[in-house]
């Protein structure tokens, strides 16, 4: 099952965020309350030192791509980065592999991301530029819910 | 279960603190140096914790147990008493846990040891027993044929 999905940009910044299977339903445009902040920072933060403690373990000047994800016990985090520094992070249960999040990852970016956000006029590779485009998360939510892992939990999925 | 082609290859155990109390590497090759490697254990304390934070229900996580790159695999077992337990594998390793559990039975024995010290305000004393290096050259060859 899929928790949510941020999207980081190379300054660490979150220039999106959004949780699915919650129960909630957030309307309009996307701000972030300072509780959220507070827990993009963890996030972007802990994906942050993953990549350097991945680097120095590998004694590896620079991995392009090299962090896929971790896991703990009630969670997993997948995280794809691109050349240009954005990453792509999804939270899910256990039930999904790294290797079944690797396509999806790839088409939020290329199908999404590159389509509504990247050829947005209104959009700069700045720091502190977050995403406010409705077109971009609606087509994602699109995306998102034809996963086969969107909503089934990880009792369900075959693995 | 069992091991085949995959391997392991380093073991680090950190205190409670995020001291390291003992590092080894198995394939000698791409040893890291003890300072690399204290500091390393450190960061992978800090990060565990805020891994935490980020679950679903932060109260009943475990923090990371797999670390997945590319070329490795990364895998952290907590005991209840804070210890973790780390150890690097080959990627096509399947799950370290077991070989983890293992280790924690042969460190319970050095904590048999009056003299060991585990945590002394934070600083913990490394262990420097040959029984436990013997203990663990025996369990590690089961894992690494």
């Amino acid at each position: 099952m899929l928790y949510s999905v941020f999207i980081f940009n190379k300054f660490g910044t979150c220039i999106f965020h959004e949780d699915y299977n919650s129960g909630d339903q957030r309307k309009g445009v996307w701000v972030p309350t300072p509780k959220e902040a507070n827990k993009f920072k963890l996030t972007a933060g802990l994906v942050h030192s993953v990549k350097h403690f991945i680097l120095a373990v590998a004694k590896k000047e620079d991995l392009a791509d090299g962090f896929f994800g971790l896991q703990t016990n009630s969670y997993k985090l997948h995280s794809f980065e691109t050349a240009t520094g954005y990453r792509m992070v999804m939270l899910t249960d256990t039930g999904v592999s790294f290797a079944e999040a690797k396509q999806p990852l790839r088409e939020i970016y290329s199908n999404a991301f590159v389509e509504f956000v990247a050829k947005d006029p209104s959009y700069e590779h700045k720091k502190l530029c977050v995403i406010t485009n409705t077109a971009f998360r609606d087509h994602l939510l699109v995306y998102l819910k034809q996963l086969s892992f969107f909503s089934t939990p990880a009792e369900e999925l075959q693995h | 279960m069992s091991a085949s082609k995959a391997n392991i290859l380093s073991l680090w155990i950190v205190n409670k603190s995020g001291g390291l109390v003992y590092n080894r590497d198995f394939l000698g090759s791409k040893a890291l140096d003890t300072n690399a490697c204290l500091k390393l254990a450190g960061m992978f304390h800090g990060m565990h914790a805020i891994s935490k934070q980020l679950s679903p229900n932060p109260a009943d996580c475990s923090g990371i147990e797999v670390l997945e790159a590319e070329g490795f695999k990364f895998f952290c077992f907590e005991s209840a008493s804070g210890v973790k337990l780390l150890c690097s594998t080959e990627p096509s390793f399947h799950n370290a846990k077991a070989f983890l559990e293992g280790v924690y039975k042969v460190y319970a024995d050095v904590l048999k040891d009056p003299f060991y010290v585990i945590d002394h305000s934070g600083i913990g004393q490394p262990i420097r027993q040959d029984r436990f290096d013997r203990k663990l050259d025996q369990l590690i060859r089961e894992w690494n044929p």
